[in-house]
């Protein structure tokens, strides 16, 4: 070992020399090269197929009649097919371009034998595709999160046995000693993610249990791809991506362990407050409902250290695509929990339970949380692997602007508009004891909030199509042959 | 954090303890439900109020049994309604209505008239695939079969308006088959009736429904859970 | 990406601790680095951690938590029971406490809302051309006979109900118990929203026509029931000392 040469290095355990490392990293980047653009690009056209069909779901909640007479677009298919697309297809995909890397580059090792590990998405593609069909040609299972047609479980299965074993593998062919705190995060992902999908595919799908004990393993399972997959992927990535841009070192180690230990520990109980009020013994819901709430502690644990690793920074942050993006989802995980934590309360589940707050609740979770880090991982991760800059910054910031806003006010619409819902499915006359407002007459009250929906849809429809163009833009232009080295911000002369 | 197997073990422990609490437990607690009569009764044939009794030898709690000569409940789903179960899966239903209803003060399903009483576990047994809904677009059908009569069904789903003006629903015309009246042969017997302003053609053509909507329909007609249940006695 | 030309040993960096002096089996420098990595060259460090201590309210946060969740699970357990689905209640087995005094209005509300309400609507008016109506109609203040027969039993064909007429069917509603039909059928023709000026019908009538109907399968038609109890003409009364005692006042 050669001897520190700056003061840092000398007290850091992680520290090395800054040839050596970047030495490493590009290697990593390498190797990382066409795994990155093959699954960024695979995600990005299911973002825009499951952009399609959230647009076409959406219009037909006010218009009915739109498309009204197809059954391949009838809207139960489309809705499922939007949902699975978006999952399967965009969150699967970017995950698995964006936390092998950041592993690969935590653990100083290069991606070995790439080929099997591109198989593995290749054949994951392909199970999407089929799934995706066969859910608007009907043969769809109907168990939400699980829609696929039982025909796609094996490839999907045999596809992330491939991927996930090679993040397991890169692991352990780590060169360093410490473990960061996205490691653990990845690891953990890729660990429990084939546990959740082969039990609720074996109980669920290929040996039904009996009654409501399908209905339970089926939120456990929904509530976790959230939680034990998604959530530590894109927290992960904040992670790596927050304290990298930045040049600052994480707030604290010990609130790292406190916030990874409590999200495994309650986080995998939560999914039964779904069933509240549902034909499910009591003891099961209020189990869910405390595992909710806890939640509360992994969440503020990860707040504080992400805000105070990012505090005093915010001009160069704002400069900075990945920082936006990333922060942005990093806020949102915080609102989106603590509400999330109050919606699994029993008495306020009784009014959100059956409306579009569930569905503004998950949008803000796997859109304004998951989805824009992933945006701020790709921003940061694409230059590094192609060797050249963003082409346009312009493009850049109206993907910012639309999806930030879009989303911002589609959340705040279906929270407004399903949360009067709510109040009026519930409000009972005292003097005659029959429902206060018919049916049909809250239906009505919805439809305004669900024309706003699709207008904040077009708003984020904006933003992908920027996305697409940027990223198709870039993969199409020469590499750079290093005249070019600045970085593309947001903000002039940050 | 440097030990790794530390690591794995926490990974591990954790997602096992929630799959045993909740995925495990619930299958050894409900996995051996089986229809049951309203009342139950102890080993001498004597009625008794809930689901368990006292052994008077052990002073073991043990399961009420079923009496004799009365209709356990629930029954499973036979012929075309099993069948419409599988379109009631295929379009989607289950996105827009649920099938469960929540007790007399949680909500307002009791006093909407979508059942007298809470659904429990036992409702849905026979069920392979279980489909209780996290969304009310439309109205619960827990009890739809005991609301609507056949051809009121048929109109609701070739054009939901018919029944509904204002109905969110999207119209399952495609389950229908519109075609020319016979002239030799005259209007099917088979023919649903529709209202003139909603009719494809008065006079000229006929409404059949196709299969798949007779089965849907016969589904849907099954949907009931007006039995009593005996766990529903100690909470009433 | 050519691992072919790659010897064996670049796999692994050497485990002495000594850095590589090669890259992709050049020569390596800076220089070399900036060309092909110029993105690499502005990166900062390497992500570390800091090692601020917990903030100690955090603690309190965490233990507050903790107490509550406690509180919350022991509190509504359900007695961890399979069939205890109503967290806030005692699985004790509610007493017995007798039949109960029954208001007739307000059951009869309710049967109307979760049965006729979604065709007769919430204001009895029906739907044009579609659904005969309920309030200020012909039928509902005739003969209390003929609408207990429609509720049991169903009925189909050609309607006539105000001098409009309806082609649709009606189905059976003879699930409903004698108690709720004569609730539901006392709410329309005596509720002042419904305009019915009529009397209340009783659970024994029904009862009567119930067991006078026992065997009957298919809904009635219009000229079925002019033949036993003649024309709809809305300003029927009962028979001389027929007229039922004036009902309680709900409210009492």
């Amino acid at each position: 070992m050669s001897f520190p040469s700056t003061l840092t290095e000398a007290m850091s355990p992680t520290a090395e020399p800054k040839s050596d490392l970047l030495a490493k990293l590009s290697e990593v980047d390498r190797s990382m090269k066409v795994l990155g653009v093959f699954f960024t690009v695979c995600g990005l056209l299911w973002l825009m197929a499951g952009t399609l069909f959230a647009l076409v779901a959406s219009i037909k909640m006010h218009n009915v009649d739109f498309l009204g007479d197809s059954e391949f677009w009838t809207w139960g298919r489309v809705r499922s097919a939007h949902l699975n697309a978006m999952i399967y297809g965009w969150a699967f995909n970017v995950s698995f371009a964006v936390a092998p890397w950041i592993m690969a580059r935590l653990c100083r090792t290069r991606v070995r034998f790439t080929n099997i590990f591109l198989f593995g998405g290749i054949f994951w593609n392909i199970g999407v595709v089929i799934g995706v069909y066969g859910i608007l040609a009907g043969h769809k299972v109907g168990v939400e999160w699980l829609e696929f047609p039982a025909y796609v479980t094996p490839i999907l299965a045999l596809a992330f046995a491939f991927i996930g074993v090679w993040v397991i593998l890169l692991f352990r062919w780590r060169q360093t000693g410490h473990v960061y705190v996205s490691q653990w995060y990845f690891l953990a992902a890729f660990f429990w993610l084939p546990w959740l999908y082969a039990m609720a595919q074996i109980m669920i799908v290929h040996e039904p249990a009996r009654g409501v004990v399908q209905s339970l393993t089926n939120w456990w399972f929904a509530h976790n791809v959230l939680g034990l997959w998604l959530t530590p992927i894109a927290v992960g990535a904040a992670y790596y991506l927050i304290p990298k841009v930045l040049g600052r070192p994480i707030y604290s180690y010990y609130l790292s362990v406190i916030g990874f230990w409590a999200l495994a520990l309650f986080y995998n109980w939560a999914g039964v407050h779904h069933l509240i009020g549902g034909p499910v013994p009591a003891w099961v819901i209020s189990a869910g409902t405390v595992a909710s709430v806890m939640m509360v502690i992994p969440v503020i644990v990860v707040a504080i250290n992400h805000h105070m690793t990012v505090v005093g920074l915010h001009r160069e942050g704002w400069a900075s695509p990945t920082i936006r993006f990333v922060v942005f989802g990093a806020i949102n995980y915080t609102a989106v929990s603590l509400l999330g934590s109050a919606m699994a309360l029993r008495s306020v589940n009784e009014i959100t339970h059956f409306t579009h707050f569930t569905v503004s609740h998950s949008h803000h979770g796997v859109y304004s949380f998951f989805t824009m880090i992933m945006f701020g991982g790709i921003y940061y991760m694409l230059p590094r692997l192609l060797n050249r800059e963003w082409p346009s910054a312009m493009l850049i910031s109206l993907h910012w602007w639309t999806t930030a806003v879009g989303v911002t006010l589609m959340v705040i619409v279906l929270a407004i508009g399903g949360f009067i819902q709510g109040l009026q499915l519930n409000a009972i006359d005292p003097e005659t004891e029959t429902a206060a407002f018919e049916f049909l007459e809250v239906m009505r009250a919805t439809i305004p909030y669900m024309v706003m929906r699709s207008l904040t849809g077009v708003l984020i429809t904006i933003g992908h199509v920027a996305f697409f163009i940027n990223i198709i833009w870039m993969l199409s232009r020469r590499a750079a042959d290093g005249s070019e080295s600045k970085p593309t911000l947001l903000t002039p002369g940050a | 954090m440097r030990s790794l197997p530390l690591l794995f073990l926490g990974v591990f422990f954790t997602i096992a303890s929630s799959w045993v609490g909740i995925v495990l437990v619930s299958n050894i607690q409900l996995g051996g439900l089986e229809p049951a009569t309203p009342e139950l009764t102890d080993a001498e044939g004597n009625p008794i109020a809930g689901v368990f009794f006292e052994d008077p030898e052990t002073g073991e709690m043990r399961l009420g049994l079923n009496q004799d000569g009365v209709e356990a409940w629930p029954v499973p789903l036979v012929g075309a309604a099993q069948r419409g179960k599988r379109v009631y899966e295929q379009m989607g239903c289950l996105y827009c209505h649920s099938q469960q209803v929540r007790r007399q003060g949680f909500g307002s399903d009791y006093e909407r008239g979508w059942g007298e009483r809470q659904s429990v576990a036992r409702d849905y047994i026979h069920q392979e695939r279980v489909m209780l809904g996290t969304m009310r677009t439309g109205p619960d059908l827990s009890n739809v079969g005991l609301r609507y009569s056949e051809l009121w069904q048929h109109q609701h789903l070739f054009n939901p308006k018919i029944t509904s003006r204002d109905s969110l629903m999207p119209r399952y015309a495609f389950l229908y088959e519109v075609r020319p009246i016979s002239e030799t042969r005259g209007p099917s017997p088979n023919a649903i009736e529709i209202p003139e302003d909603y009719h494809p053609g008065p006079g000229e053509l006929e409404v059949i429904p196709t299969q798949r909507a007779r089965d849907l329909v016969a589904y849907l007609m099954n949907l009931r859970q007006d039995y009593d249940l005996p766990e529903m006695r100690r909470e009433q | 990406m050519s691992d072919k030309k790659l010897p064996q040993d670049k796999d692994q960096y050497p485990t002495t601790g000594e850095p590589r002096e090669t890259f992709e089996g050049h020569g390596f420098d800076d220089d070399r680095l900036q060309r092909v990595h110029a993105q690499l060259m502005r990166e900062k460090e390497e992500p570390s951690e800091g090692f601020s201590p917990t903030p100690l309210f955090l603690v309190f946060v965490i233990m507050i938590l903790a107490f509550w969740g406690g509180v919350y699970m022991v509190w509504y357990s359900g007695e961890f029971s399979a069939f205890h689905f109503d967290e806030t209640k005692s699985a004790v087995v509610a007493e017995d406490t007798g039949p109960r005094e029954v208001d007739m209005m307000a059951l009869g509300r309710r049967v109307y809302a979760q049965n006729c309400q979604v065709c007769h609507q919430a204001s009895g008016e029906g739907q044009r051309g579609v659904y005969p109506p309920v309030a200020r109609a012909d039928w509902v203040q005739d003969n209390p006979e003929r609408l207990i027969k429609v509720v049991l039993h169903g009925l189909e064909g050609r309607v006539e109900v105000n001098g409009n007429t309806y082609n649709n069917a009606m189905q059976a509603f003879g699930r409903l118990n004698d108690q709720q039909v004569a609730a539901v059928l006392t709410y329309i023709r005596t509720d002042p929203d419904f305009g019915n000026d009529s009397y209340p019908v009783s659970p024994e009538l029904v009862a009567q026509v119930r067991s006078d109907f026992d065997d009957r399968r298919n809904a009635w038609t219009q000229p079925e029931l002019e033949d036993i109890h003649g024309p709809v003409t809305g300003d029927w009364s009962p028979p001389e000392g027929e007229e039922p005692e004036e009902e309680p006042d709900p409210a009492s």
